[in-house]
């Protein structure tokens, strides 16, 4: 059963009766033992080109996750998330836990909200004054602090192989460090471009583009001035430019599918700076380009990830360098545009085959909590089939397990894109604590290069340097 | 003789003694909320450390690396024009603005909430506020601009180097000013009438009277608003942070920023409480020459 997206806006009381009506009365998959596990990432790595078919459902599994083990006494599961203060996947968040307090009325579940921009700050603070929640959603850029930090509670003996086994390979490759399963994957948001299909097909383009100077292209033939007042008001590229994480996330992918990278270890574990090479120097070219070619709304500068999102939704820009869930929130915006928005792969520099992040979150436990096995019931609880496709109804993000994965339901309709943008080269950031501040050079160039005042060789040698200065200083 | 001598001196050691056991509290407190925090952030800035389970000592290695880091100075340099600009800002805007409402107008005390109103703002919707207020696409800034036919094409205040500098100067001007102009309000009341009386009496202008009797008369609260203001603005974080976050380009960067993105994003809390220590010092030397300027001139 699939809530639709009319039962699911209702109200949040209603999507939780949905999905409790959804787990009593449906079956749920089950987890698939046989699939392979993977050793952890290279920097770059090939999609397998065929994935173990996942098993059906097995009752014993079933009513595993329905009915967990459920403390004696009261007790209080304190979770930290960014997702349940976003709208609409704050309601898949609140749904599963509102579940399982159902499920096991002896448990509260108390989420702490955070900013996702915001999370790894708050986390360090709460990890240095010793109050962390039992739970914490975890982002892969946080993975190198939290590693520092020791905070993490490995999830292979809280979860069980076989469950661990029942993960997308992909998705362990980054979770999986030393051996030690750090969070539990929920969902993905591969990077790839994600456009208004009614403008783009108003607009006469038949096919993506597969080059940059492709991309330049198409976003020039999308910047019209429809009203004819004189003034733009359609825009190509709604152009994420603020000095921050969306920013520097974005701007990143671009750089990898230039040929280049800001941060990695190479074969003996040392971190080398790629900003050195051409494709970073292309990509600023091409953030440079883009301003001056005037595909990009006015105030590119202060753009942030919810304003891109309110562009695309509105209609002020066609094409966003994002994740499918941006998908969600544009749908949330503007119901009118279910159906109207796709994806497909980030174009490169020479054409090549499309590199995209895996841009995962999920659950970590804390070390220092006292529910260990607690939070790891509700973590079962929340990854099972239904509860975690309640989510990609919500905002197309993709599920970590196989089992979800399996579902027409994931694979098809306006995410296809972006599910199919995995079928490329996936990239892993570095684990290095000091990322947050190679994604400020980054910022700092493209920040720079808007103004036009140094050409995109002078800052790639500049970010070259930062960075290299970095790595010497964190050595 | 002796005898009382005697007593009195007991009874001086015991007064002495109360004194001191009454304020052993207050200085405990004093201890615990203001030294032990300064003692615990040198002592963070001599180590590599992740604050939990890592503690390495590294002696003045973050000191060496800011004291021979051009960017810091630059940072500082940055910060220090900032806050010149704000304390100048918010001395001139709020001591013009206690002069207007100090007049005999009737309603002045309702000029006079509306007035003080940006500091009851809590500072990020203020920044929010701003940030959407210039905003090229939505910004009421930009539709003003327009409907006067003053532009032609949106202008992204925020957006180049030198107009969000200036925009979030303005911000932080508008959202500082109120507590001068009560600061100045006050200190005007502590004027003495008859100096303005005597004043007329000897021909002084309203502009002659404000020179040599209102501005020498504030000169005490000018020096506590300086010396608070300057503290304050040099480490402002909040707004600049929200509108511009450091940026263009490294525009608005200033020290509190650079401290919180050394902290947090770079993890590195050694490097971040060494610079914590040296604006602390740079502070002191600040408000030290102020109080002695300021101190000699009322005199």
């Amino acid at each position: 059963m699939q809530l639709t997206r009319t039962r699911v806006g209702i109200s949040r009381k209603a999507i939780a009766a949905g999905i409790a009506t959804a787990l009593l009365i449906g079956g749920i998959g089950s987890i698939s033992a046989e699939a392979a596990t993977k050793k952890p990432v290279a920097k770059v790595k090939k999609k397998p080109a065929a994935k173990p078919a996942a098993k059906p459902a097995a009752a014993k599994e079933l009513n595993e996750f329905l009915t967990p083990t459920c403390p004696a006494k009261p007790t209080t599961l304190t979770i930290a998330s960014a997702v349940i203060l976003e709208k609409p996947g704050g309601l898949a968040d609140q749904g599963n836990a509102d579940n399982f307090m159902k499920a096991c009325p002896n448990v509260k579940v108390v989420f702490i909200g955070i900013p996702s921009n915001n999370l790894p700050e708050k986390l360090t603070t709460m990890a240095i004054g010793g109050n962390l929640p039992d739970m914490y959603m975890h982002f892969t850029s946080f993975t190198g602090k939290a590693l520092q930090m020791r905070i993490f509670e490995d999830l292979i003996p809280l979860l069980g192989q076989d469950y661990v086994d029942g993960f997308d390979p992909l998705f362990l490759g980054e979770a999986i460090q030393g051996g030690k399963l750090l969070w539990a994957p929920w969902v993905a948001i591969p990077m790839a471009v994600a456009y208004r299909k009614d403008l783009w097909e108003a607009a006469g383009i038949k096919t993506f583009p597969k080059t940059w100077d492709e991309f330049l292209d198409v976003a020039k033939k999308l910047t019209v001035d429809t009203d004819k007042d004189g003034k733009m008001d359609q825009y190509g590229w709604a152009m994420v430019g603020t000095p921050n994480g969306s920013g520097a996330g974005r701007f990143h992918s671009v750089v990898l599918n230039s040929g280049a990278y800001n941060l990695k270890e190479d074969t003996n574990g040392k971190f080398i700076s790629g900003a050195s090479l051409k494709g970073y120097e292309t990509a600023l070219q091409l953030y440079g380009d883009a301003i001056k070619a005037g595909v990009v709304p006015p105030g590119h500068t202060t753009t942030g990830y919810p304003e891109a999102s309110a562009q695309l939704a509105t209609g002020k820009a066609v094409m966003m360098v994002t994740g499918p869930h941006t998908m969600g929130i544009a749908v949330t915006q503007n119901p009118s545009l279910k159906g109207k928005l796709g994806g497909f792969p980030l174009p490169t520099a020479n054409g090549a085959k499309p590199i995209t992040t895996l841009g995962q979150h999920g659950y970590a436990v804390s070390r220092s909590s006292k529910n260990k096995d607690l939070a790891a019931s509700y973590i079962k609880f929340m990854l099972s089939t239904k509860q975690i496709l309640v989510y990609n109804e919500l905002e197309y993000r993709l599920p970590s397990r196989l089992k979800a994965q399996a579902d027409p339901q994931v694979a098809g309709g306006m995410a296809a894109g972006f599910v199919g943008a995995l079928k490329g080269n996936v990239w892993s950031d570095s684990t290095a604590s000091f990322l947050g501040s190679v994604s400020k050079v980054d910022y700092d160039a493209y920040s720079e290069m808007f103004l036009g005042k140094k050409t995109a060789a002078e800052l790639a040698k500049e970010a070259d340097v930062k960075i290299k200065k970095l790595i010497a200083d964190n050595a | 003789m002796k005898s009382a001598f005697a007593k009195k001196s007991a009874f001086a050691k015991r007064e002495s003694r109360s004194g001191m056991i009454f304020t052993i509290p207050a200085a405990l407190i004093m201890l615990g909320l203001v030294v032990y925090p300064m003692l615990y952030g040198f002592f963070i800035s001599t180590q590599k450390s992740n604050l939990i389970d890592k503690w390495e000592f590294v002696g003045a290695k973050y000191y060496i690396q800011l004291l021979t880091d051009a960017e810091f100075f630059g940072t500082l340099k940055t910060t220090a024009i900032f806050a010149g600009c704000v304390v100048i800002g918010n001395l001139f805007v709020g001591l013009l603005l206690a002069v207007l409402v100090n007049q005999k107008i009737p309603l002045m005390n309702i000029f006079k909430v509306i007035l003080m109103l940006p500091w009851l703002f809590p500072e990020v919707v203020v920044a929010l506020i701003w940030k959407w207020l210039f905003s090229p696409l939505f910004g009421m800034f930009n539709y003003v601009l327009f409907s006067l036919d003053l532009i032609d094409a949106e202008v992204d205040v925020l957006g180049q180097p030198g107009t969000a500098f200036a925009g979030v100067v303005f911000v932080c001007i508008w959202k500082g000013y109120p507590i001068v102009m009560l600061m100045m309000m006050a200190g005007m009341k502590n004027i003495p009438h008859e100096r303005y009386e005597a004043a007329a009496i000897d021909g002084a202008n309203k502009w002659q009277q404000f020179l040599n009797v209102t501005l020498p008369g504030l000169m005490p609260v000018l020096l506590v608003a300086s010396i608070l203001e300057t503290a304050w603005w040099f480490k402002h974080f909040t707004i600049v942070w929200l509108m511009t976050g450091g940026g263009p380009a490294g525009a608005t960067e200033l020290i509190s920023v650079d401290i919180y993105l050394q902290a947090f994003t770079n993890f590195n809390f050694g490097r971040a409480a060494a610079e914590s220590v040296i604006i602390l010092f740079l502070l002191m030397v600040v408000s030290f020459i102020y109080s002695r300027v300021l101190r000699d001139e009322s005199q």
